[in-house]
């Protein structure tokens, strides 16, 4: 388990540029979960992700990774790094190797695992992107489509068994295709028991795909709960400089007129009550 | 008028744009669509000679983007910006950032300052002035970055993505500052995206795919079919998404697409 203990963390703090990236910040990640981490631009979203593998500090407080503060002298980098996995935004814009075999190998490579280990994670990482291995692992990663290397990308973290895998923004930059696949196969990861964390922009990724949303505004988190709770707060939201989900919006929209209509959260479903309620 | 005519260009032996024809008058906002690897980019590179085309001809007001020797007076006429602002920034501030590319046209510095707290007053920036741009917000930088263009005056501007790293709010703002260069300011604007709900108040979409314009023509005329959109990679606004299918089970008329339009034809049922 991940734990944030009442973690501040400020950039440039001697200077006129002095920033307070995050205040008081206290959260639990456990096995399994699946967590949207949402906000504006500038909100703390990725210094807050940042400090779960220790690319960032806290000022204040503690990061603890089993009951372990991660940021203490003893405590090896590799370890925390292995375990806690991050995808960068835009990963693909940092593959180096001639093959996808290579590129996902990297990772446990540095990390001393025995070559059929390193075979055994390459085939299982890829395979949970929705890669079939053989056929892929000889081609060169950029020779793929903007949707396999994103896969790629997030299968050469995969590759490192980390405990929590943190993803920046899988999508971002996707177009429609792109953008399918990536979800669909972060959500077979996540069904196969992998705890994630993702910050996005997209509230229908965060609806769709969370089972727990946390919400930053100017470095304080200011809700931690259920998309469905989270999503029926219009105040909120729209505090935080947000938006609910179409299907949420446009459901809220209808109940005027067409009065009370059962909640969904899937927009075809939706549609076809609305069609059985005016149709006849 | 930017006027492409049968426009070809490959790398290497990869074709990426095939036989493209279309233009952009001034105060015209056109958008072009297509999804990852389309050919869009490689299109707003060739719009100002950047890049030039093996076969056809690109032109901004009659002269061609490969006359060399007027190379510098169409990159003048056409400013690119490009999706992510931090690969553009060259000034420890803003100020100076803004003030880069008048010091390459000689711009006299008063001039240059003029123009500088005219485009930053225009696009709401000008608490940023003395600010290092990496200090700025998404939103910021973005704005800075179509302000270090529109200091410059061109008479048309390409934006290639540039809304795809900002959240909601932020994409908001600058799809609102673009429409205001072509409805206000006059600019020939050529916005490209792969999100389609920005294209909903352009005067002219272009869709392209494999690198060949397949669609062309009114917002509602490129959301009239839905499934080939889908098929060649281009997500559908859920408004859009969900007229389709009231249509398909004649539940809307044809000519509904938009929240609004949904709403009150189911409303006044």
């Amino acid at each position: 388990m991940l734990e944030i203990r009442n973690v501040n963390v400020v950039y440039d703090p001697n200077t006129i540029f002095r920033k307070e990236a995050l205040t008081n910040v206290s959260l639990q990640i456990s096995s399994g979960e699946s967590i949207a981490i949402i906000g504006k631009i500038g909100s703390g979203k990725s210094t807050l992700i940042q400090l779960f593998n220790g690319l960032v500090k806290p000022d204040e407080g503690e990061v603890l990774l089993d009951g372990v503060d991660i940021n203490t002298k003893n405590v090896s980098r590799k370890e925390i790094i292995r375990k806690v996995g991050i995808v960068f935004q835009y990963p693909e814009e940092q593959f180096f190797a001639e093959t996808v075999f290579e590129e996902v190998a990297f990772g446990p490579r540095n990390l001393d695992f025995s070559q059929k280990e390193i075979k055994e994670c390459v085939y299982d990482a890829l395979r949970v992107m929705g890669f079939d291995p053989p056929s892929i692992i000889h081609r060169t990663p950029f020779s793929l489509s903007g949707g396999e290397k994103r896969r790629v990308a997030i299968a050469s973290v995969i590759a490192m068994r980390p405990e929590i895998l943190i993803l920046d923004e899988p999508t971002a930059g996707m177009d429609y295709a792109g953008k399918t696949s990536v979800i669909s196969h972060i959500r077979e990861g996540r069904t196969g028991g992998l705890t994630t964390a993702f910050v996005t922009h997209d509230m229908e990724e965060a609806f769709y795909l969370a089972n727990r949303i946390i919400a930053l505004d100017s470095g304080f988190i200011v809700f931690d709960g259920s998309p469905e709770e989270f999503f029926s707060n219009r105040n909120l939201i729209s505090q935080i400089g947000l938006e609910a989900p179409f299907v949420l919006r446009f459901r809220e929209k209808l109940l005027d007129c067409l009065g009370e209509i059962p909640f969904s959260k899937n927009l075809e479903t939706l549609v076809d009550l609305i069609g059985a309620m005016i149709g006849h | 008028m930017i006027e492409f005519r049968d426009v070809s260009f490959a790398y290497d032996k990869h074709q990426v744009v095939e036989s493209v024809s279309f233009s952009i008058e001034k105060g015209e906002f056109v958008t072009l669509i297509g999804a990852n690897g389309s050919g869009k980019s490689t299109i707003a590179c060739l719009t100002n000679g950047l890049l030039l085309p093996f076969e056809g001809k690109v032109s901004v007001d009659g002269v061609s983007t490969d006359d060399i020797s007027l190379g510098r007076t169409i990159k003048r006429k056409v400013g690119l910006v490009f999706q992510n602002p931090d690969n553009q920034f060259i000034g420890m501030t803003v100020e100076e950032d803004l003030a880069f590319g008048l010091e390459n046209e000689n711009i006299e510095r008063d001039e240059a300052m003029v123009r500088i707290a005219s485009v930053a007053e225009l696009l709401g920036i000008e608490h940023c002035l003395s600010s290092p741009p990496y200090l700025l917000s998404g939103g910021e930088k973005q704005k800075v970055a179509i302000a270090s263009v529109l200091v410059l005056m061109p008479d048309y501007i390409v934006l290639d993505e540039v809304t795809s790293l900002l959240d909601p709010f932020g994409r908001k703002e600058i799809l609102s500052i673009v429409k205001d260069l072509a409805g206000n300011q006059g600019k020939g604007v050529l916005f490209i995206t792969h999100n389609t709900e920005e294209i909903v108040d352009s005067d002219d979409v272009l869709v392209v795919s494999n690198g060949k314009i397949v669609l062309h023509g009114g917002v509602k005329e490129v959301f009239a079919d839905v499934d080939f959109l889908q098929s060649i990679g281009i997500s559908i606004p859920p408004d859009v998404y969900v007229a389709s299918i009231l249509k398909k089970k004649h539940l809307v008329g044809e000519s509904v697409f938009f929240e609004k339009e949904i709403l009150d034809a189911i409303c006044l049922k």
